[in-house]
């Protein structure tokens, strides 16, 4: 098993995706932290930010590098891709939602077992989407995921 | 600090905000959805325990009847095996 980081930052707004992680044919990720912050000037503004499963990848964006935790590992097998984007298509329902003002940083870990999994297959994973915004501001977005 | 913490939690959040204390917050997961969500006091919000799988659900409407979270991530992969083999995807 392999542990690995992926961090990207762009700007919030309607339904924007900050960064998904997409499954590979045969190895699904488990994230298990979110750190989400902006290093925008401090401003208020209110962002509804929510993780959702996706059944269709998105397209092109950012092609993000996947870091192991420990270097002596292999590459990572699930694709980090930041936006923007054109936007995967996701479920109707969240896993996670964050309400968060601008200036603030938010930290979600799992405990052990009780991951975000992802499903098997290139189009499938999750991604962190700003559902709503009073602003586009930056977004800072690290996540973290075993597989 | 405001800090609602139990035992037995599946998650942890943490808040750091100049305007505020730092908030820190368990969270509980949906046993049918995988969801996470931070318990609040008052909230009004109607959560639910599934005597079945023996844990707490986030009481979306999609999860008041009893789909293990395992069984539900395999139909998701079946669906999409299912797709890709008739050239959908």
């Amino acid at each position: 098993m392999g542990s690995y980081y992926g961090s990207h930052r762009t700007n919030a707004g309607t339904n924007l995706t900050i960064l998904a992680l997409e499954s590979s044919a045969s190895v699904v990720g488990k994230v298990h932290q979110l750190v989400i912050g902006s290093a925008a000037t401090p401003a208020d503004v209110a962002t509804r930010y929510e993780l959702i499963r996706h059944t269709t990848a998105g397209a092109s964006g950012t092609a993000v590098v996947e870091k192991p935790s420990d270097p002596q590992m292999a590459a990572a097998s699930c694709n980090l891709r930041g936006g923007t984007m054109t936007e995967p298509t996701y479920e109707a329902d969240f896993l996670l939602e964050v309400s968060l003002n601008q200036r603030a940083t938010y930290t979600w870990i799992a405990n052990p077992g009780r991951e975000f999994r992802t499903t098997v297959g290139t189009a499938n994973g999750v991604g962190l989407r700003s559902i709503s915004s009073g602003g586009t501001p930056q977004t800072s977005l690290t996540m973290a995921w075993d597989e | 600090m405001s800090a609602y913490r139990m035992g037995r939690a599946a998650g942890y959040i943490s808040i750091v905000s100049p305007d505020h204390a730092p908030i820190e917050r368990d969270t509980l997961q949906c046993v049918h959805c995988g969801g996470h969500w931070s318990l609040e006091p008052g909230s009004g919000k109607q959560r639910g325990f599934c005597m079945i799988c023996n844990g707490p659900h986030c009481g979306r409407p999609g999860c008041w009847n009893c789909v293990p979270l395992e069984k539900r991530l395999e139909e998701l992969e079946r669906r999409a095996a299912f797709a890709a083999a008739a050239g959908l995807q």
